[in-house]
């Protein structure tokens, strides 16, 4: 399977299991002070989490343009030298809001 | 996957934060693999948190063992996890989203729980793909063969830390990704904030090829081409400012290839003693051009000297403490007045709230001064955002007056800047925007938008907004474009939005209108921006202007007024920036610009036309100067047949000294060397007065030149008599002043220099 391939595979299997898609969010963080650039998936929805948001979908899943540069997630000092840490990547996310464990903690 | 190569980890509980270990999600585990593949692991590992402060909580990491068979049977893959093996990689993470982080340290528990998986998609593809490493997968692979076409050489996939070589294609492959997305995002290099860490990875890349792949030219923005087409369909706003993003890049790195340059000249002018370069050295070729110091090393290490890496990190903790200083913001924790969420705005229709509650409020340090943020349930206020500033205006509770002095947005909360917290916190709030101000902000910002499509229509639909600023006062934007706009154009751009403003177009607005349907109708939209499923779309006639926008509005465009850009430039690369006023600045503006008119033709004396007028005056000063030229001439001819008779002896010298009636520059230069035509052993010194001013100048011979009389010296010495500075050379020397009273004197002073200097000659050849 190519990148691509497998980008689509796994957008189209948590499509198939009731996930609503979503897009990324921009990589450059614009409302939230402690944050320069978004440096995971879930920092869209930091609002939810904190209760000031109410929640529209219970299932997502993304591929969210993640920067570890600055901060607690500061990957750049690695880049080059090893050959699995990236200063901008992409993070493929499933994300299911109100529930537990139980939701991902399972091998197909 | 081979269930034999995976490993899951949980969280092992934490003491210091009261956290108990995960077995919850260690037993669900143990249903769908071998119970000695569960790892418990410390907080270090598997408590996630996304920044200081948050949604955080307990993960568990999906681990995968990559390494070969035999490697495998001899060590338990086990022990390797979370032991930075690079074949022992973490691939997902889970994380059960459970706590806040607050500002204080403490963990709060959330009013939900939540759960939130992340997988790496770069690690990912190589599992998959079954290839030694992220970089080794078909996602890279165009960006290798790329360089190593342009500059000539090989990457053998060695991860030896003395193979720059191979080090220097995968930092500037991965570089060159984080750089472009950034900007395709909306965020351009500059030298603070956000736009400064884009810059300093640039710069990172740059010095790698330029001394690890030995390419002195722009090599990042080639790879470009090659972003745009492999996120084509998955990321396409790269491809689609393609232009613009290659432009910046070459820019940036022309620029600093240029000072990378200089600072390799610096250092070959450099002399350390002891071949040691110092702190301070080290610290300017980093602050000055931008050179990191392990590239100063490098060059330092190939001239045989060794750096002063103490001192160095001596002068960058000072310099970086001092910048800590002044940026360090922080934040207290909110304050809960009132449980509820979604704040509601209703500021696009009114601009008062009867009957609001403060929900929180928080207390914020900065440089030791304390300022104050409300969140109120129901807001009138527009939070900054979209380049409209923020609101400001009043609250009135429970009888207390409290100003609000700006409005942001933090994530999806309206916050209220406010002077003080009020007495009393749970009473009902009215809220009061500042009407006035406000409306002058809805006219800059509709103006923009129709700035906005008079900009496409007359310079074409290459222009895209790349940034914006909207204020009381005016509107200044930002947009993709290569070359200057010409003022025939600009002419253009008024008279558009001009005529659309007498059309007085009414404001159509969409609010929550499906994006697939906005997109339909053509709406302009912008890149970076996060765009929910339901938009707002303002539009002012459907054939001329419709944009998706959050910011406040006229409600027809005849109240805008009138409309004048007052500026054009370059701010970057491949950017313009117009600025331009509306309404009462603008009429304003008009007005001062007319009444400079007016006393522009009072001065000149004329009710006509002011342009032939000043023509004429032109036409005739340059007559007059004529005739004082030839005057001039005239006069000093006959000044020099007079003075030639005034020179005194001394000592064998001949010396003049002497106040000019009349006289310029040029014509004093002419006659003193008129003067002294045929003679070597002279001395002259002359005073005048020119446009109000005392000027002084000195001439000696050659002979006395060279025996130590300096030209240069005397005037220096003597033109502080009339309050003047100069000097010049040990012929000639001319300097002016400011006190004409003084110039007898200074001349005087002069000649009494020479005498002396002459005096002394003479005397120490006897």
């Amino acid at each position: 399977m190519n990148s691509k391939e497998i980008r689509s595979a796994y957008l189209e299997f948590f499509e198939s299991k009731l996930h609503k898609i979503v897009p990324s969010a921009p990589i450059v963080n614009k409302n939230d002070p402690t944050l320069m650039f978004t440096n995971a998936g879930m920092n869209q929805f930091k609002d939810l989490f904190l209760g000031n948001k109410s929640i529209q979908y219970h299932r997502v899943a993304d591929t969210q343009k993640c920067l570890r540069v600055s901060g607690k997630h500061n990957d750049l000092e690695d880049v080059g030298i090893d050959g699995y840490h990236h200063t901008m990547f992409e993070m493929l996310g499933k994300l299911v809001f109100w529930r537990s464990r139980q939701s991902c903690c399972r091998l197909l | 996957m081979d269930k034999s190569r995976i490993y899951v980890s949980v969280f092992g509980g934490d003491e210091a934060e009261g956290l108990e270990a995960d077995e919850e999600a260690a037993d669900l585990w143990k249903k769908w693999i071998a119970p000695d593949r569960v790892l418990y692991f410390d907080k270090k590992d598997n408590f996630w948190e996304m920044g200081d402060t948050g949604p955080c909580g307990p993960c568990s990491e999906i681990h995968v063992d990559l390494r070969p068979d035999s490697e495998r049977a001899q060590k338990d893959g086990a022990v390797l996890v979370n032991a930075d093996d690079p074949n022992v990689i973490e691939i997902w993470n889970l994380v059960f989203i459970q706590f806040n982080r607050k500002a204080d340290g403490k963990l709060v528990e959330l009013p939900a729980k939540h759960v939130d998986t992340g997988m790496g998609f770069e690690r990912l593809c190589r599992v998959v793909q079954g290839v030694a490493s992220n970089y080794d997968s078909d996602l890279f692979k165009p960006y290798f063969d790329f360089i190593s076409e342009a500059t000539g050489k090989k990457y053998t996939g060695s991860y030896d830390l003395n193979n720059k070589n191979d080090i220097a294609f995968r930092v500037v492959i991965d570089h060159i990704r984080a750089v472009t997305f950034c900007i395709a995002d909306g965020q351009l290099p500059s030298n603070n904030g956000a736009g400064y860490v884009i810059r300093r990875i640039l710069r990172r890349a740059a010095r790698y090829y330029f001394s690890f792949l030995d390419y002195k030219e722009p090599l990042l923005c080639q790879l470009i081409p090659i972003i745009g087409e492999s996120f084509g369909d998955i990321f396409p706003e790269v491809k689609a400012q393609l232009g613009l993003i290659e432009n910046v890049i070459r820019e940036e790195e022309k620029s600093f290839l240029r000072t990378l340059d200089l600072g390799l000249k610096r250092m070959d002018q450099l002399d350390p003693a002891d071949k040691n370069l110092g702190g301070q050295l080290v610290f300017e070729l980093y602050d000055t051009f931008g050179f990191p110091v392990d590239l100063t090393r490098l060059i330092a290490t190939e001239k045989g000297w060794t750096i002063d890496e103490a001192g160095f990190n001596a002068a960058l903790q000072i310099q970086k403490e001092r910048s800590r200083a002044d940026a360090q913001k922080s934040y207290g924790d909110w304050m809960i007045v009132r449980e509820g969420s979604d704040v509601q705005f209703i500021g696009y229709d009114q601009l008062q709230a009867e009957n609001s509650y403060i929900l929180r409020t928080r207390t914020l340090q900065q440089k030791g001064k304390e300022s104050y943020q409300i969140v109120l349930d129901v807001t009138p206020f527009y939070p900054e955002g979209g380049g409209q500033v923020g609101d400001t205006g009043y609250l009135e509770i429970d009888g207390e007056r409290i100003t609000v002095l700006n409005t942001m947005k933090e994530n999806d909360l309206v916050l209220h800047f406010v002077d003080k917290l009020p007495e009393t916190l749970d009473a009902p709030v009215k809220a009061f925007v500042d009407s006035n101000r406000r409306a002058f902000i809805e006219y800059n910002h509709s103006a923009t938008h129709l700035m906005h499509a008079a900009l496409r229509q007359v310079l074409g639909t290459h222009v895209q907004q790349k940034g914006s600023l909207v204020n009381e006062s005016y509107l200044r934007f930002d947009f993709s474009h290569f070359q200057k706009v010409e003022p025939a154009d600009l002419r253009k751009i008024e008279n558009i939005v001009n005529e659309a403003i007498r059309r007085d177009i009414p404001r159509r607005e969409a609010r929550n209108l499906p994006v697939e349907q906005a997109k339909a109708a053509g709406a302009m939209m912008l890149f970076g921006e996060k765009y929910g499923e339901e938009v707002r779309m303002i539009t002012f006639d459907p054939d001329f202007s419709i944009e998706l926008c959050g910011g406040c509005h006229v409600n027809s465009t005849g109240q805008i007024g009138y409309f004048k850009i007052i500026s054009e430039g370059a701010i970057a690369a491949g950017v313009r920036r117009i600025e331009a006023i509306t309404a009462l600045e603008a009429e304003h503006w008009v007005q001062s610009q007319l009444d400079q008119l007016d006393e522009l033709k009072e001065a000149l004396k004329t009710s006509g036309d002011p342009v032939k007028a000043v023509l004429k005056l032109q036409e005739d000063l340059k007559l007059h100067k004529k005739q004082v030229d030839e005057l001039m001439i005239a006069q000093v001819a006959s000044l020099q047949h007079e003075l030639k008779h005034e020179f005194v002896m001394h000592e064998g010298i001949a010396v003049l000294g002497k106040v000019l009636p009349f006289g310029d520059h040029k014509s004093i230069k002419n006659l003193a060397h008129q003067l002294s035509q045929n003679q070597s052993s002279y001395a002259i010194v002359f005073g005048w007065i020119d446009s109000d001013k005392p000027q002084l100048v000195v001439q000696v011979g050659e002979s006395l030149a060279k025996a130590g009389v300096h030209a240069g010296n005397i005037v220096k010495e003597s033109v502080k008599i009339m309050n003047g500075g100069g000097g010049g050379q040990p012929f000639y020397a001319t300097a002016g002043g400011s006190d004409t009273s003084k110039l007898e004197e200074t001349v005087k002073h002069a000649l009494s220099l020479i005498e002396k200097s002459i005096q002394s000659l003479s005397n120490s050849d006897k």
